[in-house]
């Protein structure tokens, strides 16, 4: 094919989105709402996941020390906790601070505390605290933990661990088949729009193969169509999702309560997903748009 | 002179069944030598579009061979099937004319799917339209053309290539009885200029006045292969 035709074809497709402009307008308004409907239970998902990753986050494990250890064997201790591969942060909490800490967070009352202030009275454990990265892999941590030597005991939320747990599967499950669900009814429904697109201009393309046009002549064009269609629908989702993001994040920091307020400190920002929506919705809508040239022109071009 | 004469198209035992159980055809022979005018008539229904589908490649028969140039091409494969339109210049009753585009790039159209140069294009496409007497209305869209202008647009348009064929399917039939006979003329004209010229039509007395062969057809079968038009086959 000579440069110039293949020019020619590119400035047709452009060319057929503005004669077919009712069709362009109705193929980019579905195009844009399936994008945007994606798009938001993208987000929502990755909120959620982040919400519960919030909650992970506070979940905290306690580990008792047995009595006596010396600074080397406490540093052993903390290497060997460090060592287990799920544990975020460690926090050394020696006897004297608990009791400080226990007798604060009595009030006024922790002064009955006081005489056990003295090293002897104090039966105080040392303990360390811990965040875990995964909560998922609790119990298996526990029980590493418990084998340790100078560790006495272990006390770690389970519960809270496994309804997080259960929950971020539910999440991410869901998500995906919420997801799945809105990608196959959008495929239907663009689909759809192409094959009326092709079918109102199955005159055209007919007249084309009896001149002799070969298949990819006549599929270029719509190929063209395809991509600049969902560019745009694409860039269009990308900003309405972007702008419609920004208000609901404002309008939520402007409206704290309290569990708003965990939503505010575990809200994604757009920046961080923004690529991966980006290259999603034009990888989807210019593939959308050249499938669609693929696979319902077909049928047309057996004459 | 000793002139050497050629077969342009052969039909061989040709037969064609729909897959609803249609026979449109059945056994058919035709030989129509290169740069003969050949009317083909017949009732509704009787073939006539069929032997035209099978000459453009639109549908392969059932059983026998469609020969045309010399090629076999019931056994074409598809790839090969654009470049063997492009040796024939087809006319429809319906004209078939792209609506959105002037009648200047409508028949241009037909040279830029051949990847044609635009030079050669600027150049071919205004002598097609001075011939068909259409210089002044290059511009126009088909909707504003009368039907003959159409029709003639159209004939532009399967001249453009240069083929050795031109296949008219009731090219007549869209237009006013007067315009007809012009179409007709033109068609005269091209073949005069050596294009083998096949006319499907079924108006009798079109084909009467050009006094040329007439293959007549019905239901399936050749039932009259004259020299000139004989009232008695209709």
């Amino acid at each position: 094919m000579r440069i110039s035709s293949f020019f020619y074809l590119v400035g047709q497709g452009a060319r057929n989105l503005w004669k077919n402009r009712l069709m362009s307008i109705a193929s980019i308004g579905v195009l844009i709402s399936c994008l945007l409907l994606i798009g938001a239970a993208v987000l929502a998902s990755v909120n959620i996941n982040s919400m519960m990753g919030y909650l992970e986050d506070q979940s905290e494990a306690v580990i008792f020390l047995d009595d006596e250890l010396s600074d080397e064997q406490v540093e052993s201790v903390r290497k060997s906790i460090l060592n287990s591969g799920n544990v975020v942060t460690i926090t050394f909490v020696s006897k004297e601070e608990a009791l400080k800490e226990m007798m604060e967070s009595i009030g006024d009352d922790g002064v009955l505390f006081e005489a056990y202030s003295e090293d002897d009275s104090n039966n105080l454990p040392d303990t360390f605290r811990i965040t875990l990265d995964d909560v998922s892999k609790l119990s298996g941590t526990i029980v590493y933990l418990q084998n340790l030597e100078g560790v006495s005991s272990v006390s770690a939320p389970t519960e809270v661990a496994e309804t997080i747990t259960g929950l971020k599967k539910i999440v991410t499950i869901g998500g995906l088949v919420v997801v799945a669900i809105l990608i196959a009814v959008s495929l239907m429904i663009i689909g759809n729009t192409i094959k009326i697109t092709v079918f109102s201009r199955r005159k055209e393309i007919n007249i084309m193969k009896y001149v002799g046009a070969t298949d990819m002549f006549i599929r270029l064009p719509f190929f063209v169509e395809g991509v600049l269609l969902g560019l745009v629908s694409a860039a269009v989702a990308y900003a309405l999702l972007y702008f419609g993001y920004g208000y609901l994040s404002q309008w939520i920091e402007s409206n704290q309560n309290d569990w708003l307020a965990m939503i505010v400190t575990s809200l994604v920002p757009f920046s961080s997903v923004s690529m991966a929506l980006l290259r999603g919705f034009l990888v989807g809508g210019v593939g959308i748009g050249l499938a669609g040239g693929a696979l319902f022109l077909s049928k047309h071009l057996k004459v | 002179m000793y002139c050497e004469v050629h077969t342009l198209i052969e039909f061989s035992q040709v037969s064609k069944k729909y897959s609803n159980g249609t026979v449109a055809l059945s056994d058919v022979d035709l030989k129509i030598d290169d740069g003969e005018f050949v009317f083909i008539v017949g009732a509704s229904g009787a073939g006539k579009s069929t032997l035209i589908k099978l000459i453009l490649r639109e549908e392969k028969p059932t059983s026998g061979k469609v020969s045309v140039g010399g090629r076999n091409i019931s056994s074409m494969s598809r790839w090969k099937i654009p470049k063997y339109r492009r040796s024939i210049g087809v006319v429809f009753q319906d004209f078939r004319l792209i609506p959105n585009m002037s009648a200047y790039d409508n028949v241009a159209f037909a040279l830029r799917v051949t990847d044609v140069s635009s030079k050669e294009i600027h150049r071919k496409v205004p002598y097609m339209l001075a011939l068909v007497g259409l210089a002044s209305k290059a511009r126009c869209k088909p909707d504003e053309l009368s039907g003959g202008e159409q029709q003639r647009v159209a004939l532009a348009r399967a001249l453009v290539n240069s083929p050795s064929l031109i296949i008219a399917d009731e090219p007549t039939g869209n237009i006013d009885p007067e315009l007809s006979y012009e179409i007709v003329d033109l068609l005269n004209e091209i073949n005069k200029l050596g294009v083998t010229v096949v006319m499907v039509t079924h108006e009798h007395n079109l084909v009467a006045h050009f006094n040329r062969r007439v293959v007549t057809i019905d239901k399936g079968r050749i039932v009259g292969d004259t020299e000139k038009w004989e009232a008695a086959v209709l």
